[in-house]
């Protein structure tokens, strides 16, 4: 795995603004797990510590591992998606591996 | 977004899972990718995991809640969700109860484990092969992993007869993840490990035969549907060593030791016909156009028959629902070549055209069970849907026009599961039969003598007149089932007879009925000797059979020898290849069989109460012969 280069968080914007390569922006994944997990995201889940959102257990990163894989249709780095500490730092992975 | 799931994620925002529980297992059923796995049950679960038992019960007394203490060797925890699922089809709450993280011989053995003080209905050990292979050396052999899966397995054992939680404890087969046997290089030790960790899990499988508390799943068939055994990923980094679509498997397994262990038994399938039990369209097809064998899409049909008389010889009950008229279902159940399951094989067959609801209540009824001891097999999602609005707690299988997945499907969800199967439990099906067959021959016999009265049936009993002799000697010519010895009188000897010189008796029936004549139908002979009466033969034309003609005759002759003060009748059956029919008809008017030499079996009639003529049978007095 290639090391990641730490970026801003990219904001939902305008198509072909969003990242490097075709996964989700931020709102979209933020959605996309919402809506898997069963989970309803308030202001500021993006960047809030896991352990702290409503309804979070840590049985959901097993989860979202295999949502993310199925989703990008890639190998994604599980360890560090394991080790995570916010939704924010997920999508961050997610981006650079597309 | 599925429907399900907006609907779910819609009530818990509203905050009413708890106060509408009872909709639930409806709610899930109407989703029928939940079964077919188009829809991943977990994601159901995640949902309804918010739902909190002990709320839901005080509301609502009918409900139930079951509680399932979880451990195991390694994270288990993704078994919840679709365990919580998996229930809630079935009406049941989840009571989770998650043991310490890999301490499942602390949590069911000691005193002052994680469940101590709870009583859970079920207690689920998850284990998976590194309970063996983590206490292995480094290099290790086959001897070793024998060694360290034969202290496992008396860990378990020990554990089984000593531990302190209640409940029925469900262990499960331990799968051998393929980087164990790769790690060996010859093919003779890669086999040899092979057969010691099936040894082990054979012996583990053996250790719910006899103990009633413990049930072991093989989780083998379970995989070979569809692994991965884990992802070593996950494995590695989070202790995951079954992975999700596995235990989801394994919770459905669960769910169904749990619906046995609150008594929700399904004790009947009812099953469509066209394109679910035989391949084409019977109304449009007619009997040549269906097949059960014989072409490939025919044969795919004739292997769910195969699975479902497994399941009938197991004491599932089997009935029909199908949209056709019933004469037509009636003749291919009994005499279509393809047909492995026949019409005495159900206990219930519902053909017509009413709507199915109606059919599965009709047939609930019959079979004397609740509608939630039902599942329904139909390839049509409209008539499943039907019923599942119409007769609420019937359960109904998703199959569709693939018919080499009937089975699989019917199977999916182990309906019909029990913990252990009964004698009773296999005769059971037979006494249904039994049953149904008195139901019919009762119906059958009301209206049987409905259509007698309806008839207007008149018979006529006298002598034969002259002109009658070549017809009655034709009658006796012809006569086979209803001829008591097979014997044939031409017409000359019948007129010696009808002359009566050695006290002979020949009486002759004419009848009709409203919608013509019949003529002459029947007749007897009797000889007078000693002050009995000998009834040589009696015979009926078969286009009067069972309209009582023949009672009739007997009842004139009978109370005819009464009068004459004879002391009794005495007649004889002889046996032909055509006569069987008859072989009762004796007995059944009074007659009883005496010890008399002489072939087939003889019969004497005491007289002392002499049978009546049938009521339907109107009696005409012959007009005399001279008078004609």
């Amino acid at each position: 795995m290639t090391s990641t280069t730490h970026r801003p968080v990219t904001p939902a914007g305008p198509p072909g603004t969003a990242g490097p390569a075709a996964f989700l922006d931020l709102a979209a994944f933020l959605d996309l797990v919402a809506d898997d997990l069963g989970l309803d995201f308030g202001p500021g889940a993006a960047t809030a510590p896991l352990a702290e959102l409503p309804g979070w257990d840590s049985v959901h990163l097993l989860r979202l591992v295999v949502l993310m894989e199925r989703e990008s249709g890639r190998r994604i780095p599980v360890r560090r998606v394991l080790e995570a500490q916010s939704l924010t730092e997920i999508h961050l992975l997610m981006e650079d591996q597309a | 977004m599925s429907g399900l799931i907006a609907r779910l994620r819609e009530l818990r925002a509203e905050g009413r899972l708890e106060s509408d529980w009872h909709e639930i297992p409806a709610l899930l059923a109407e989703e029928e990718g939940l079964v077919t796995g188009e829809i991943d049950p977990a994601r159901a679960g995640r949902l309804l995991a918010a739902v909190d038992p002990a709320a839901v019960l005080a509301r609502d007394p009918r409900a139930r809640a079951v509680t399932v203490a979880v451990t195991g060797r390694s994270t288990v925890g993704e078994l919840i969700d679709p365990l919580t699922a998996e229930l809630a089809r079935h009406g049941l709450l989840l009571n989770p109860l998650l043991g310490d993280h890999g301490a499942w011989l602390a949590d069911l053995g000691s005193p002052a484990g994680a469940f101590a003080g709870t009583e859970p209905d079920l207690v689920v050990c998850v284990l998976d092969a590194e309970a063996a292979f983590g206490a292995l050396p480094t290099p290790w052999r086959v001897a070793d992993v024998e060694q360290a899966a034969a202290e496992l397995l008396r860990r378990i054992e020990r554990l089984t007869e000593e531990r302190t939680t209640g409940g029925l404890l469900v262990l499960n087969t331990l799968p051998l993840p393929a980087w164990y046997p790769r790690q060996l290089v010859d093919f003779h030790a890669r086999a040899r490990l092979g057969a010691v960790w099936r040894e082990f899990n054979a012996r583990l499988l053996r250790l719910g035969e006899h103990r009633a508390d413990v049930v072991v799943i093989d989780l083998d068939p379970l995989l070979a549907e569809g692994g991965p055994v884990c992802d070593p990923r996950l494995a590695c980094y989070a202790e995951a060593r079954l992975s999700a679509p596995l235990l989801a498997a394994y919770a459905r397994e669960v769910a169904a030791v749990a619906r046995v262990l609150t008594g929700r038994l399904r004790k009947a399938l009812v099953l469509d016909l066209d394109q679910t039990l035989w391949d084409g369209v019977l109304s449009e097809d007619g009997p040549e156009g269906i097949a059960a064998a014989g072409t490939l899409r025919g044969a795919a049909f004739g292997r769910l028959q195969r699975g479902v008389a497994q399941l009938a010889s197991q004491g599932v009950l089997l009935a029909v629902s199908s949209k056709n008229d019933e004469q037509p279902v009636l003749e291919v159940l009994r005499e279509h070549p393809d047909l492995l399951l026949r019409a005495e094989d159900f206990a219930a067959v519902q053909a017509n055209w009413r709507p199915k609801d109606a059919n599965l209540r009709e047939i609930a009824e019959q079979l004397g069970l609740g509608l939630d001891a039902l599942v329904f097999l139909d390839d049509n999602p409209a008539e499943r849907a039907q019923v599942r609005h119409g007769a609420p707690g019937v359960a109904t299988v998703p199959i569709d026009e693939e018919p080499a997945l009937h089975l699989d499907a019917l199977l999916r969800d182990g309906w019909f599961a029990t913990l252990r199967l009964t004698e009773e439990d296999r005769e059971r099906p037979a006494r249904y039969r039994a049953e149904r067959l008195r139901r019919e021959s009762a119906e059958q016999l009301s209206t049987h003598r409905e259509f007698l009265y309806d008839l207007a049936c008149w018979v006529e009993i006298g002598p034969p007149r002259g002109h009658e002799l070549a017809r009655l000697a034709q009658l006796t010519q012809r006569t086979n089932q209803f001829n008591l010895t097979g014997a044939r009188l031409p017409q000359a000897e019948l007129a010696a007879h009808a002359a009566g010189p050695d006290g002979d008796l020949l009486l002759v029936a004419r009848s009709g009925d409203r919608f013509g004549n019949h003529g002459l139908v029947g007749a007897l002979l009797g000889r007078r000797a000693e002050g009995v009466l000998h009834l040589e033969n009696v015979w009926l034309s078969c286009r009067v059979l069972a309209r009582g003609i023949e009672e009739a005759l007997l009842a004139t002759l009978l109370g005819r020898a009464r009068a004459e003060g004879r002391s009794a009748v005495h007649a004889r059956y002889l046996p032909t290849p055509k006569n069987h029919r008859a072989a009762g008809f004796y007995p059944s008017l009074g007659f009883n069989p005496t010890a008399q030499a002489g072939p087939g079996v003889g019969y004497r009639h005491d007289l002392r109460s002499v049978p009546e003529i049938p009521g339907h049978l109107q009696l005409r007095t012959p007009t005399p012969e001279a008078a004609r």
